[in-house]
């Protein structure tokens, strides 16, 4: 008996550190599996924000020469341009479309933090994780509902230029649609960050964002 | 029942998810337990309608002004000019930060960009000075939300946007009340600077010194005057006089400081662009916000609520202003006058108040918001520059917020203050 239940004792230990062993192994694969998708969604969404950052630079810098242009052309010219005030307002839309995703990845949306704040690093990554399913069930539902709406335009026809008004009511749901794609990466990191704080979403992220918020 | 979807919209952002997401998602929740599920399909068309807007493209343009001026050397000189003025008084670097504040707020239209363009220049030369950092930062930051309330102002364009108020009115209304939030801020400045004995950081400047920095710094400072007369004189909408401030400002960076360096004119234009958008799209949720609120009756249910506060009119804006500044303690300016305009505005207007000088009072307190902790855009950016917590820049901001608190309740009660300009000016009030 002495002997056994050192023996009984070191197994059991050994049963009980294997399946610990097993257990985090099957963790460790599937937070890796996560991670591996978590790093798909990363690169996918860096060449698709990538793209839309150069489309918000030229949207801001064909608005101002626009804007410009028609205060210029009415004043100075007396000869307004016709299609400025509607094309300029379709930009806009598009632009604030586009920066949504981008916004999201750089925390740039206004939240109150105060409550997550009091929790520990897991627990945080835990308040992240349904904060990004909230904000994908959000864009899900303007990304379907804005589909139906963008086909209302196939029959609509932009006022002072020719242009299907599909053309503008598509930035809802493509946004949508994109934000969705950066809510879907930051929720997959998020997951991994409740298993490993060190691994999820960088809180640090704020620090880069005011001089873009700016 | 109507208050449920504000319940639903507080509880999501308490546990933090973004303003403009919880502004979409309460409503979805409200429809959905209300068995309204196809109110959804209108969701995207109120979300594209709110924002496709010809007076909201002022605010990409203020936006982009202010990125012009600040990159194109221009903060600089007001600097200097301020420091000619007040820069040989007790606590002339804080003197200077505040002059600059009021003077940089005729460029700007944001609190924010203030704090940050100013904050980075000012807030090492005060520690240099021999100011605590936290001092600095307390300074700045309380200067800063004088930014919106001399115009230009985002946060105007906005009230004035989903409250149908003359943005130039608005504009007008806002010199005074900047003017007195500066002043005062001066003058506590100055007791404070007494009792601690703070430095001076100049010789009093001759009339000549004065003469060439103000010359240096006159053409930016005549940017607030050309949007103002170009607005009030009928020359320019809102959103052209934005237009023209942005070719003022590549004009001066060109000719005048000669600093502005095309390959940094693509990061300006993605700044301005993510700032404009995220405003724009928390405009375009609180539509969809607003709209199904409306639909579930809140509106009437908050007018009752208030009006069984007490039927006078001075009573229920002080409570009003309690209400603003707490929100303001918490909330972006932004939303909360995208959320609460349409819900108090109307009601204070059939209690006899005047709705321009309701719209000041609303802008001026969720404007000093801003500044007051916990949370406020602009504490958070002085926090991030300093590396001090929020926390514990607010010590040191007390007696200066205090100063705006005594100007808020000076322009609830004293309507001439803020109104004479614009009647002067012809804004129909």
């Amino acid at each position: 008996m002495p002997l056994a239940t050192p023996l009984g004792f070191r197994g059991d230990r050994c049963t009980i550190k294997e399946k610990g062993e097993a257990n985090h192994g099957a963790l460790g694969k599937s937070m890796n599996s996560v991670g591996g998708l978590a790093s798909l969604f990363e690169r996918v969404n860096d060449r698709l924000l990538a793209v839309c950052k150069w489309a918000i630079i030229a949207i801001v810098g064909v608005l101002a020469v626009i804007l410009i242009a028609a205060v210029f052309y009415r004043y100075a010219l007396n000869n307004a341009i016709a299609w400025s005030e509607e094309g300029s307002k379709y930009l806009m839309v598009w632009l604030t479309f586009l920066g949504a995703p981008i916004a999201l990845r750089h925390a740039a949306h206004i939240n109150i933090d105060l409550l997550v704040k009091l929790f520990p690093p897991r627990g945080r990554q835990a308040f992240y994780l349904g904060i990004n399913l909230v904000i994908i069930v959000t864009m899900g539902i303007l990304l379907w509902k804005g589909w139906e709406f963008a086909q209302l335009g196939a029959r609509q026809v932009a006022s002072s230029f020719n242009f299907s008004m599909v053309w503008m009511y598509v930035a809802v749901p493509i946004g949508s649609a994109l934000t969705c794609l950066v809510a879907i990466e930051l929720s997959l990191k998020a997951l991994m960050g409740i298993a490993d704080p060190s691994q999820g979403i960088d809180e640090d992220i704020t620090a880069v964002v005011d001089e873009v918020r700016e | 029942m109507a208050l449920v979807i504000f319940y639903f919209l507080l509880g999501l952002m308490a546990l933090g998810v973004p303003i403009v997401f919880a502004l979409i998602f309460a409503p979805i929740i409200g429809v959905w337990l209300n068995d309204q599920t196809v109110f959804l399909n209108m969701m995207p068309q109120r979300v594209f309608g709110g924002i496709n807007q010809f007076p909201l493209l002022a605010i990409p343009m203020f936006i982009l002004a202010g990125e012009i001026m600040n990159h194109g050397g221009i903060t600089v000189r007001l600097v200097k000019f301020a420091n000619t003025l007040v820069g040989h008084l007790r606590g002339g670097l804080a003197h200077v930060n505040i002059v600059s504040s009021m003077l940089f707020a005729g460029l700007s239209g944001s609190a924010v960009a203030d704090t940050s363009a100013l904050g980075s220049i000012l807030i090492p030369a005060m520690e240099k000075d021999g100011y605590t950092r936290r001092f600095a930062a307390a300074v700045t930051a309380c200067s800063s939300v004088i930014g919106p309330v001399i115009p230009p102002s985002i946060i105007m364009v906005v009230y004035a946007y989903i409250m149908g108020v003359s943005v130039g009115g608005l504009f007008a209304a806002g010199f005074v009340p900047g003017a007195m939030m500066g002043i005062g801020l001066m003058i506590v400045n100055g007791i404070l600077a007494k009792k601690r004995n703070f430095p001076r950081s100049a010789e009093r400047a001759s009339v000549g010194e004065v003469g060439t920095a103000f010359g240096s710094a006159f053409l930016p400072l005549l940017t607030p005057f050309i949007i103002l007369g170009g607005i009030l004189s009928g020359v320019f909408t809102p959103t052209e006089a934005a237009a023209a401030a942005v070719a003022y400002a590549l004009l001066l960076s060109i000719f005048v400081t000669r600093t502005l360096e095309i390959s940094r004119i693509p990061d300006m234009l993605y700044r301005a662009g993510l700032a404009s958008s995220s405003i724009l799209l928390v405009i375009g949720a609180a539509t969809v916000f607003g709209w199904v609120t409306s639909l579930s009756g809140a509106p009437s249910t908050i007018s009752s609520l208030l009006t069984a506060i007490s039927d006078n009119p001075l009573i229920v804006l002080f409570c009003i202003n309690i209400l603003l500044f707490i929100v303001g303690m918490f909330f972006d300016a932004g939303p909360a006058i995208l959320i609460l305009g349409p819900l108090l505005a109307p009601t204070m207007n059939s209690l006899g108040i005047d709705p321009l000088h309701f719209a000041i009072i609303m802008c001026v307190n969720l404007t000093v918001g801003l500044a007051t902790p916990p949370m406020g855009l602009v504490l958070f950016v002085a926090s991030t520059l300093t590396r001090i917590s929020i926390l514990d820049i607010a010590k040191d901001m007390w007696p200066f917020l205090m100063v705006h608190v005594v100007v808020i309740f000076l322009i609830t009660y004293f309507p001439a203050l803020t109104m004479t300009l614009p009647r002067l000016l012809g804004f129909g009030v």
